[in-house]
């Protein structure tokens, strides 16, 4: 429950309409209540007064059938409401809530981000940010609304009789908190095994689709295939095994409701009948304890949701209470013209991995307006070392200078104007062309926009499509092609003018022309830049000044590419074996 | 009510399906049933207490009846949500054997069009999403008439006044179900849609959190999200203020049902009122019958609008499987040849020709090529000259559209299939492995594949980080997707794989992509070992792998051009020996 609290607290600015949302929960149980109740009182009431001509003639009609169509439209309105107001509270909520998680997690991006990359971590975050959305509509409202009606019905139920009270409490509270505790930890453990049997199907039919052709060349797909099934026949089991535990609760919750009206009844008869009080409570009493069971319904779902809420919590917290890699100078104490970049003795193992070093005793130099390829296997800690560039993190040991001023003594503002990056996962934003180029220079005019777009030779493609600038890009980017997609993030580079460019593998996943084509029309935009490449590629190696082979975060050696070819062994093999 | 055909198509795989579906509404039903029986032993015991001033003892039996018939309907319920759940097994079973079977009949080249991830989501997820409908809203959608009915019958049955005040609003079922029904549908699409919108946004922006750093924006972004979340709150807000209306509507129908049958009874009891009950005294008892059984008469329609979404998820899931489903299938293969197996394997490709998609350049035009029993051949070519698509075609993985393949003078269409891949063993260029032991990925589950071959091959394969001679390297874990290997031990294992298969043919893509040298020379040196009469066939882009092999074929542009020994191919001063002379090691 600890975990919930930064979240409940979200809930402090909406508090106006929390309690309106709750008052009127309230309203429409009482009224469901009271409808019910009233009912069955006028009936009895009624059936007695008609026994004799002279008591029907007193009989007051008027208030409790007002009362009754009363209830009846309190209830529908109240509802109506009710509902209205606790989505109004969820929406608001869902905003404060990824505006909180953002603001926490922007100063630690991309670091968090990066290491976990592969897991599909982002989709996780975005599903359980989903999941605590749920925090007030289907847990805290349905909960102090069930408190509400089981305090309502058992002050009434006291003041007949106590006794009368106690029976609806035992019932109420063994439906309200017992069963559903019951049915979790009936549950739970067939719970996490069905999550568990999820992914590990997930994760092997992953691995069988993607390795069909081997498995089918190898007759082993019958094979796999029958695994699968049988992992999907414990599946569809334990499924079985959960809805046999959820039917149970479902039979008990039936029950326990209409057993508790019962039993109230069994106790009020002689009591009533003793003259305890008026006889035609009876159908009172019985019916408002029915009508008061319709708020412990939603109970039980609302516990399994707050399990799932307590653990998405959890998981964010973690993200979110992790430090931040990297702590930025609030005033600048250093500037500088000179684009020359130097990395001094860099020692660097990602948090969590220090056993195993990204980067050791890296020495480099790169004068200012000079080009850099870094060449080597993967893993070999080039991007590391690009990162370190752009401050994603800080290196253990050793000093970054741009111009000879050390990294930390610029403002993030400051390097981040100095030093750019054009990368294969360059994002492109599900937004228009113009948006996605305006996060280069957000008040550029469209004059300034169209010459970058002429310098990334994507004017002509911008001029003919049909709403220009104004297109959207696609999820990633998917409307454009492989070589626009390039361009454009080029483009975007471009309006930030930074003198320092960080390349890294700019043209993967592009065929071969394309590739040389854009290249072309980056080397023609790298005039006067200091620019730093990660990249196998051949037309890159051949073009640059220097070309600095690494291998298992050490620099082997630094010289242009020829030069590289003829002298150093280890390089010219890995040249002739990329896996092209 | 829109029908939903493809539903029913999905419904249609499991015919035993419909006899839980039916067992989960004949529960419904009885508990139907308890619900009039409960409400009139409950009127019963209440007028007695009340009105006869029956004392509590007498009353004993029927309280024991009356907690007999609730524990009953309880007992129903847990009937029905186990056989709807049995009718939901039954059908997402087959629908996964189904896709699965479908895929692997459409092969791995269809499979890698799609995707294994979206496969993968179709497979789990899509397909457990049926669940809600087959198991809840189904039923409920046949209980929600039943139910009202027997009620409504019921009512009928005691006062046509009541029965009317029920019933009148019986031919407005359907329409209030299509209420329901446009109203959650419209509540659902809008509201997914401008909900997956903004989760898309926002996943959108923490996907290029690393950009937006890079450019200094990533503070901009909280007015953004604030934005983008307020949009969907307006949006959202407006569609649900019409969507509740619905079943506001309902529960007003409920709440005015109640009110009115209390109103009219109450008038009837004081004598304002003398209609509408047969000419029957009218009982307390009859009463409170009748006005308990009201809120009953419209909880089946509320419970099927509270399922309602589950008919939507069902709704996309089933377009995503029925979209695999009915993919026609390719013509069947007559399935009756094998291979013929004089000792090794010779191909012959006379005028094979293959398009991908019109409008393309052809990946093959016209190619020929011999490939003798016994032979070692290396296909040489830049990426793009239609290895690749050959590969392919020689794999079984794509049809032959023009041209003819025989193996051993037979036609290749015209053999069985699986019968044809038992004779090739293949080593491709990004093998994959599985979780497991190294051993398990080199047999790949073979039974036939003793311990001793495994480390043979495994030997042969010059694995050296994993080279194993012993049993327990045998156990080493590869990882998922063999994640803990490098892509040039990934080959070793996939070449071990081959040396521990005995087949005829083999196969190899780029076999020394990523090995150094001393690797490469001891790769090349079991495969010349490797049982001689087989045949081998190595596509690379490497001028010098190709040398260690019998005879090089060039391709280019979809067709062989040159082909030889070495030797033949440097007399023969063509575009091989212009490669070799000018240096460059590496085609591109």
């Amino acid at each position: 429950m600890k975990a919930l609290l930064p979240f409940l607290r979200l809930l402090w600015p909406h508090r106006d309409w929390v309690v309106w949302a709750i008052f009127f929960g309230c309203l429409t149980i009482f009224a469901s209540i009271g409808l019910l109740a009233l009912s069955g009182w006028f009936l009895s009431a009624t059936a007695v007064a008609g026994l004799s001509i002279a008591a029907a003639q007193n009989f007051n009609i008027f208030t409790p059938s007002a009362g009754i169509r009363g209830f009846a439209v309190m209830r529908t309105a109240g509802r109506y409401v009710e509902r209205l107001l606790s989505h109004e509270t969820t929406l608001r909520l869902l905003s404060s809530l990824r505006v909180w998680f953002y603001r926490r997690i922007e100063p630690q991006a991309p670091a968090v981000l990066y290491r976990h990359r592969s897991g599909d971590l982002l989709n996780r975050i975005v599903t359980d940010i989903d999941t605590l959305d749920g925090l007030f509509i289907r847990v805290v409202s349905p909960s102090l609304v069930a408190l509400f009606a089981a305090c309502l019905v058992s002050v009434f139920l006291w003041w007949l009789a106590p006794v009368l009270a106690l029976v609806f409490l035992l019932f109420y509270l063994t439906t309200g908190v017992l069963l559903p505790l019951l049915s979790h930890l009936l549950g739970q453990h067939t719970g996490a095994a069905i999550q568990h049997q999820l992914a590990a199907l997930r994760t092997n039919l992953i691995e069988d689709l993607h390795g069909m052709a081997d498995l089918t060349i190898y007759g082993a797909w019958q094979r796999h295939y029958q695994s699968r099934w049988e992992e999907n026949e414990v599946l569809l089991k334990l499924q079985q095994k959960m809805a046999l535990i959820h039917g149970f609760n479902n039979a008990m919750l039936t029950t326990l409701s209409g057993a508790a009206a019962v039993v109230a009844l069994y106790v009020a008869i002689p009591i009533a009948q003793g003259g305890g009080f008026d006889g035609a409570l009876l159908a009172l009493i019985t019916f408002g304890v029915l009508a008061a069971f319709e708020a412990v319904l939603p109970l039980p779902a609302a516990y399994q949701v707050l399990g799932k809420i307590i653990a998405a919590a959890k998981r964010i917290r973690t993200i979110t209470e992790a430090p931040a890699p990297v702590l930025f100078a609030e005033k600048p104490t250093a500037s500088t013209d000179d684009s020359s970049v130097s990395f001094r003795n860099l020692d660097f193992s990602y948090p969590g991995n220090t056993q195993e070093k990204a980067l050791t005793s890296v020495r480099l130099d790169i004068p200012a307006q000079s080009s850099l390829a870094i060449v080597g296997p993967s893993g070999c800690g080039k991007t590391t070392l690009a990162h370190l560039l752009i401050r994603f993190w800080n290196p253990d040991d050793g000093e970054i200078c741009i111009g000879g001023e050390k990294l930390q003594n610029f403002s993030e503002a400051q390097l981040r104007r100095m030093v750019t990056l054009v990368s294969q996962k360059s994002h492109i934003f599900n937004a228009t062309l113009r948006d996605n180029l305006l996060i280069g220079a957000p008040t550029a005019t469209d004059e300034q926009i169209r010459e970058a777009l002429g310098r990334a030779q994507l004017e002509d493609f911008v001029a003919g499509l049909p709403h220009q600038l104004d297109t959207w890009a696609g999820e990633g980017g998917s409307r454009l092609s492989g070589g626009e997609a390039r361009r454009l993030v080029l483009a975007r580079a471009l309006l930030k003018e930074a003198p320092i460019w960080v390349l890294d593998e700019p043209t993967e996943g592009l065929d071969n022309h394309t590739r040389q084509q854009f290249n072309q029309t980056l080397f023609a935009n790298l005039q006067g830049k200091t620019a730093i490449f990660i990249t196998h590629t051949m037309d890159v190696l051949e073009q640059v000044d220097r070309v600095c082979f690494m291998e298992t975060g050490q620099i082997v050696a630094c010289a242009g590419h020829q030069d590289l070819m003829s002298s150093c062994e280890s390089y010219r093999h890995f040249i002739e074996s990329r896996p092209d | 009510m829109s029908s939903a055909p493809l539903l029913d198509r999905i419904q249609s795989l499991s015919p035993d399906s419909r006899r839980w579906a039916r067992l989960a509404i004949f529960l419904g039903g009885l508990g139907g049933v308890c619900i009039i029986v409960q409400a009139g032993l409950l009127a019963y015991i209440i007028h007695a207490a009340f009105i006869e001033n029956t004392p509590r003892e007498a009353l004993l039996s029927l309280f024991v009846v009356l907690v007999v018939v609730i524990a009953l309907r309880g007992l129903l319920a847990w009937g029905r949500e186990v056989s709807g759940q049995h009718a939901s097994t039954l059908i997402r079973r087959q629908v996964r054997a189904e896709l699965l079977e479908r895929l692997q009949i459409h092969g791995p080249r269809y499979v890698k069009d799609k995707q294994t991830a979206p496969l993968t989501n179709t497979l789990l997820d899509r397909t457990e999403a049926l669940h809600g409908y087959f198991a809840h809203y189904l039923p409920q959608k046949s209980l929600a008439l039943i139910v009202p009915l027997m009620i409504g019958l019921s009512a009928f049955w005691v006062s046509w006044v009541v029965g009317l005040i029920f019933l009148i609003t019986a031919p407005l079922i359907p329409f209030f179900m299509m209420m329901i029904g446009r109203g959650a549908e419209k509540l659902n699409q809008k509201n997914f849609t401008l909900l997956s919108r903004m989760s898309a946004h926002f996943l959108d922006t923490l996907q290029g959190l690393a950009t937006l750093k890079i450019f200094h924006r990533s503070v901009d972004q909280v007015e953004q999200i604030e934005k983008s979340s307020e949009r969907y709150r307006k949006g959202t807000m407006a569609v649900l203020r019409v969507a509740f209306l619905s079943s506001a509507v309902l529960e007003f129908l409920t709440s005015v049902a109640i009110a009115m049958t209390a109103v009219f009874l109450g008038l009837s009891y004081l004598q304002f009122l003398d209609f509408g009950l047969y000419s029957r005294e009218l009982t307390l008892q009859t009463g409170l019958f009748l006005l308990l059984l009201a809120p009953e008469f419209y909880q089946p329609l509320r419970d099927l609008g509270t399922h309602y979404h589950a008919r939507a998820e069902a709704m996309g899931a089933a377009q995503e499987i029925t979209a695999i489903l009915n993919k026609p299938l390719p013509t069947m293969r007559p399935t009756t040849l094998p291979v013929t197996q004089i000792p090794g394997i010779s191909l012959d490709l006379h005028q094979v020709s293959h398009h991908y998609d019109k409008g393309r350049r052809p990946a093959l035009v016209n190619l020929n090529l011999h490939v003798t029993s016994g032979e070692w051949l290396a296909i040489v070519g830049a990426s793009g000259a239609g290895k690749t698509t050959l590969l392919n075609l020689l794999l079984g993985f794509l049809p032959l559209q023009q041209g003819e393949i025989t193996v051993n003078g037979q036609a290749l269409n015209s053999l069985n299939l699986a019968d044809w891949q038992r004779h090739i063993a293949w080593v491709p260029q990004h093998p994959a492995l599985f979780d497991g032991s190294l051993g398990e990925n080199i047999s790949l589950g073979d039974p036939t594949i003793t311990k001793e071959e495994l480390i043979a091959a495994a030997g042969a394969a010059q694995a050296d980080k994993i080279a194993v001679t012993t049993t327990q390297s045998l156990d080493l874990a590869v990882g998922e997707q063999g994640n803990q290997l490098s892509g040039g031990e990934a080959r070793r294992v996939a070449l071990a794989r081959a040396f521990a298969k005995d087949a005829s043919l083999i196969l190899l893509d780029e076999p020394t992509a990523g090995l150094d040298r001393k690797n490469e020379h001891l790769i090349m040196t079991s495969l010349k070992q490797l049982a001689p009469g087989k045949t081998l066939i190595m596509l690379t882009h490497r001028l010098d792998t190709a040398r260690n092999a019998d005879r090089i074929a060039v391709m280019a542009d979809g067709a062989v051009i040159e082909q030889g020994t070495h030797h033949e191919l440097m007399t023969q001063d063509g575009v091989y020996a212009e490669l070799v002379n000018s240096g460059r090691q590496v085609l591109p």
